[in-house]
């Protein structure tokens, strides 16, 4: 409180309202397979450099990164802003607990300290290439019923041929879920992504659902800067 | 709705004022300001009821604007109506208000308007007030008097920002956040979308009231021209929302 008279600025909060984003990214074993992980490594990195380049905005974004292999989902990058976000690439191994990273990410959401009421609705993005080897169904259906987690902005990136599409679609809805079968798709999802998010950022109403678009096929195009 | 501190000048030892301005991501986007707000008193019998109506168009529907506007326009309506039956519930109130509402917006469908709504009406009750406060959806109301400070509203735990019913939306009557109560003295009443109280801790609003109270004194123009500014000038980074506040003070009754 400064001295003196009373000002706006010595009642209400310093911090611009968050926008939350969730990856929720698989780095089971067959992650490492096929150039898939160094490709997700790469498209979180740009993700996470556009995030922080972002200053035009009402909205700050704040990033979280979960991963989720061997035995149980972990947090590799806490919920911060992105630009304080120093990110180190992942590695894979071991199976794919999707169950106990659903769990984490209910657990996140409804922690009014971590994402405060004043935050805008946070996204949510699941990447797997892989089939859950936990326990799934309960963790997805607690994260639906809750009231505050279920009105994140869910989207979902199955990668390869082997992912489940059919799990994702339960965590996402079928219009909210793409399939990545080479790496340039999946650096497109990740482009739309932070291209939505940015906006969002910047929006006058930064709660509008995103539509995917199609990632297509390989155009020739992707690596040209328009 | 916007371009007036004052709507009517109350007696000595009464104040009523407000401002609402479009925040910085509808002025970009060249969208108008989608809240709305009110201050009426009219008499009733013996005494003079207050009335004050902050209304909140949510962002995502086409006729938001509309919305908020008929909603100050059918809580007012209301209230008049409803505090000529002295003892009446206050479920009749918003159930009149509710249909009022629809009314109003009629024929636009109630969906694409929808908006908040926050109320606050002060009735004289022999040597006390009665004080009704009322909201769906985000956004505070206050009331400040000699037996405390009570509000009303705020944002639900399982909302985020822009995540808010209102008229218009599925809700359920236990949705509006009622308070009712007595005040013997003299009462302050602030109303507040929710761009400004997402952004003031619940232990800064008497600092909120004391810092409106430090504008009672200027002349209403000028009053409302200090109001307007500081919100379009809202110290907080990257503010982008509609923000309105309304404030009354009554001072208590006399035999």
């Amino acid at each position: 409180m400064s001295r003196g008279r009373l000002t706006l600025k010595d009642i209400t909060v310093a911090a611009p309202r968050p926008l939350p984003v969730l990856l929720l990214l698989d780095v089971s074993g067959s992650m490492a397979e096929d150039g898939k992980l160094a490709a997700l490594n790469t498209a979180v990195r740009d993700m996470l450099h556009a995030f922080a380049q972002e200053q035009a905005g009402g909205a700050e974004i704040h990033v979280a990164v979960l991963a989720f292999s061997g035995r149980e989902a972990r947090v590799h990058v806490p919920l911060k802003p992105a630009r304080d976000v120093r990110f180190e690439a992942l590695e894979a191994k071991g199976h794919t607990p999707l169950g106990s990273a659903l769990a984490l990410t209910t657990r996140i959401l409804d922690n009014r300290d971590l994402v405060p009421g004043r935050a805008y609705r946070p996204t949510v993005v699941l990447v797997s290439d892989g089939v859950p080897t936990d326990e799934w169904e309960a963790p997805l259906a607690a994260l639906l019923a809750s009231p505050r987690a279920s009105k994140a902005v869910r989207l979902a990136l199955a990668v390869g041929e082997d992912a489940d599409l059919e799990v994702l679609t339960h965590f996402a809805g079928a219009d909210h879920v793409r399939r990545a079968a080479e790496a340039r798709q999946l650096r497109r999802f990740f482009r739309f992504v932070t291209m939505s998010v940015t906006a969002r950022s910047r929006s006058a109403t930064p709660d509008q659902v995103v539509t995917l678009p199609d990632l297509g096929a390989d155009d020739g195009f992707d690596d040209l800067d328009l | 709705m916007t371009l007036t501190s004052e709507r009517r000048t109350p007696p000595a030892g009464e104040r009523a004022f407000g401002a609402s301005v479009a925040g910085p991501a509808h002025v970009a986007a060249n969208l108008a300001n989608q809240d709305a707000w009110t201050y009426a008193r009219w008499v009733v019998g013996p005494g003079t009821v207050h009335c004050a109506v902050v209304c909140d168009g949510l962002g995502s529907r086409p006729h938001a604007r509309e919305g908020a506007r008929a909603g100050v326009r059918a809580a007012k309506r209301a209230a008049r109506q409803w505090s000529r039956a002295p003892g009446a519930p206050v479920g009749l109130l918003v159930r009149l208000l509710e249909v009022l509402w629809r009314l109003e917006v009629a024929p636009l469908p109630a969906d694409d308007c929808a908006t908040t709504c926050l109320l606050a009406l002060a009735l004289p009750d022999g040597l006390e007030w009665r004080l009704v406060l009322l909201a769906l959806g985000d956004g505070l109301a206050v009331v400040d008097g000699p037996e405390g400070l009570w509000t009303v509203g705020g944002r639900p735990a399982e909302h985020f920002s822009n995540t808010t019913v209102g008229l218009g939306t599925p809700h359920h009557m236990n949705d509006w956040q009622v308070q009712d109560l007595k005040a013997s003295g003299q009462v302050r009443v602030l109303l507040l979308s929710d761009g400004i109280a997402d952004d003031v801790p619940e232990h800064h609003v008497p600092d909120l009231l004391t810092w409106l109270a430090g504008l009672e004194d200027r002349p209403a123009a000028a009053r409302g021209q200090a109001l307007r500014r500081a919100l379009r000038q809202w110290p907080v980074p990257g503010h982008s929302d509609d923000k309105t506040v309304v404030y009354l003070r009554i001072g208590g009754i006399e035999a």
